[in-house]
């Protein structure tokens, strides 16, 4: 230490207690400064680009002897099929599970969340700025493969490209939804029951978003992903496909919004109120 | 209950407070006030230091009782917690920020612009010997550079109530003085500093203002010596080192006071109820004997034996339960208190509590 520092007199009073904004943009922007620096993002990258691949590669594979109608039909399947498995079923469930559910969870199974729980942050900014952080990401990463796939899918066929894109831009926004939503879920079990987070997360998205947007009939309404699959125009498939509802797509809207701000308002209301504490000091 | 008051300035006021974590009672029926200046925090393992700790800082609730800093309850409230710096006992941080990132990152959740946060950050991290390794990873870091950033973030918006919790833990010798010094630093401008160790010694050297608590109740409050002179039930003892202690034995016995004594290889060890006297006796009965004493001496006066006596004391008494209300024993004494001037409440009063003891 310089002497010129050590010879400082200390001083006492502490700045005034930061506003809602600020707290938000400084819990949102360290969120995201761990996350691009830690192993989840990486695990997330590497997810969505073996997905990619598999979809182009299959895209291309079937592309073998077949006329050129014949082809531009494969390639705009294998899009669809893509946004369908790849997208809807896999990288929707697995983006916001690994950025937002750990992000009170760990905090508090590590300890670190002493650290803003003892600064002057109100609870909401707290929670919403780690919510905003792994739903940022979540979309970005959803958002930017999907058009890397429709780009890479049909590079070769100009007028496909160009015809398919509005419907990309719709499965795109309805994934997008679906992963904003998503995000509050896994933040409200991450901060619900901390010590459990990822299991909690995983069984409610498996079984209630995942198994239930196959059920018969009128069930399919408890899964956001079914809603979320009809706003983006796909088949809707699983068990009596006859009978499944038609979904109205600004009622679809607002379901999944709504049920995203209730999730939120839960999460805000758990984590103030929670003690968070860890172990019997 | 008590009601939140207004602003009380630095300090640290709890009554009653009582936490229990299921059936198992952390703390318990706890008064106390602290204003300004350096206080030591000492208690066995598991005696309920953390607790208390975290009860005040906002990151637990009480089951009974408030507590208030700077006459605000702390829990999830910006107001009372942007005026708390606290350092966490668990070596736990953000593994992949920088050490600048880390405390600047928590001072802009105290308030301050990025820019501003940044240069205290770097100031903070300075004082405490980090300067070459601040933009450094805090995951590469040793055990005591990741202590000196836990001390950093805990100081870093200048707070008047400083809690650290075991502050000198996996810190070598030079560190704790750079440590201790700016602890001390921080009382002297007016911050309330309550640090709590296992390191005795430390404590002793740096303040004489303790607080004991065992088996989660507070057993005693102030200055060692007049914690120590309130002890009037435990004999003070008297080490005189000597080749010949049966003879100095034959000289005192009998002298008013002295109500035992016991041999040791080094010489005799008087027990009495009057310090003062027992040494003028001795020095008296010295001289006129002639016997040859290299040194007298008092060993429990020091911090480590009153810590050892009162939580002997404690665990012999009533504990929590229905005994502890009729094992209540207290003496209150006031006594001289240095530059800060004595709050109202005694705060600055020696006090020893009875097992369930109360303020």
């Amino acid at each position: 230490m310089s002497k010129k520092a050590a010879d400082t007199p200390a001083r006492v009073g502490p700045p005034a207690a930061p506003g809602f904004g600020h707290s938000f943009a400084v819990v949102f922007r360290t969120q995201i400064r761990r996350l691009v620096r830690g192993r989840k993002l990486r695990l997330g990258l590497i997810s969505t680009a073996l997905v990619l691949f598999a979809v182009v590669a299959a895209r291309y594979a079937s592309q073998r002897d077949v006329g050129a109608e014949r082809a531009r039909e494969l390639a705009a399947e294998a899009v669809e099929n893509g946004f369908s498995w790849g997208f809807f079923k896999l990288l929707v469930f697995l983006l916001p599970f690994l950025f937002t559910s750990g992000a009170i969870a760990e905090e508090v199974e590590s300890r670190t969340f002493a650290y803003v729980a003892s600064r002057p942050v109100s609870r909401p900014a707290l929670a919403l700025g780690k919510w905003a952080a792994g739903a940022t990401l979540t979309v970005a990463l959803l958002v930017g493969s999907g058009l890397v796939m429709h780009l890479a899918s049909l590079a070769t066929d100009p007028a496909t490209l160009v015809d398919a894109f509005p419907s990309t831009l719709k499965t795109l926004g309805a994934l997008a939804l679906l992963g904003i939503c998503y995000s509050a879920i896994c933040m409200l079990w991450g901060s619900m029951v901390p010590e459990a987070a990822g299991i909690v997360s995983a069984l409610y998205l498996g079984i209630v978003e995942w198994l239930l947007s196959f059920g018969p009939g009128s069930i399919r309404w408890v899964s956001m992903n079914y809603v979320g699959r009809r706003l983006a125009g796909l088949e809707p498939g699983g068990i009596l496909p006859e009978i499944a509802p038609e979904v109205d797509p600004l009622l679809g809207v607002g379901l999944i919004s709504g049920l995203t701000v209730v999730f939120l308002l839960f999460s805000v209301l758990v984590v103030q109120l929670s003690e968070y504490r860890f172990g019997h000091a | 209950m008590s009601t939140p008051s207004q602003d009380e300035g630095a300090s640290i006021r709890a009554v009653r407070l009582t936490k229990w974590y299921g059936r198992v009672t952390a703390l318990q029926d706890v008064s106390l006030h602290l204003g300004p200046g350096l206080w030591g925090l000492l208690g066995p393992n598991g005696s309920g230091k953390t607790t208390f700790m975290r009860l005040v800082a906002g990151q637990l609730k009480s089951a009974i009782g408030d507590v208030f800093v700077c006459g605000k309850r702390p829990f999830a409230n910006p107001e009372a917690l942007r005026r708390i710096g606290f350092c966490p006992e668990a070596d736990a941080m953000y593994d992949e920020l920088t050490g600048l990132e880390h405390v600047a990152t928590l001072a802009e959740l105290s308030g301050f612009s990025a820019k501003e946060a940044k240069e205290r950050a770097a100031d903070a991290l300075e004082r405490f010997g980090l300067k070459e390794a601040m933009e450094r990873k805090v995951g590469g870091y040793s055990r005591g550079m990741r202590q000196r950033v836990k001390l950093a973030q805990s100081v870093v918006h200048d707070p008047e109530v400083i809690l650290l919790d075991e502050p000198l833990t996996g810190t070598d010798p030079s560190s704790r003085q750079m440590i201790l010094g700016e602890i001390k630093r921080r009382a002297d401008a007016g911050a309330v500093v309550l640090f709590s160790t296992h390191v005795l010694p430390e404590i002793e050297a740096t303040t004489d203002q303790v607080l004991l608590i065992a088996r989660g109740q507070l057993v005693a409050q102030g200055r060692v010596h007049e914690i120590r002179s309130l002890l009037e039930e435990h004999p003070h003892h008297v080490r005189v080192i000597t080749p010949e202690p049966r003879r100095l034995a034959a000289l005192v016995v009998g002298v008013e006071g002295i109500v035992g004594m016991q041999f040791a290889p080094y010489g005799v060890e008087l027990m009495t109820y009057d310090p003062d006297a027992t040494y003028r006796v001795i020095a008296e009965k010295v001289v006129e004997a002639n016997v040859p004493v290299e040194s007298i001496t008092s060993p429990d006066a020091s911090l480590e034996a009153l810590f050892h006596y009162l939580v002997e004391r404690s665990s012999h008494g009533a504990g929590t339960g229905s005994d502890a209300a009729v094992g209540r024993a207290r003496m209150m004494m006031s006594g001289p208190q240095g530059a800060t001037p004595a709050p109202s409440a005694g705060g600055y009063q020696g006090q020893v509590q009875g097992p369930g003891g109360a303020a």
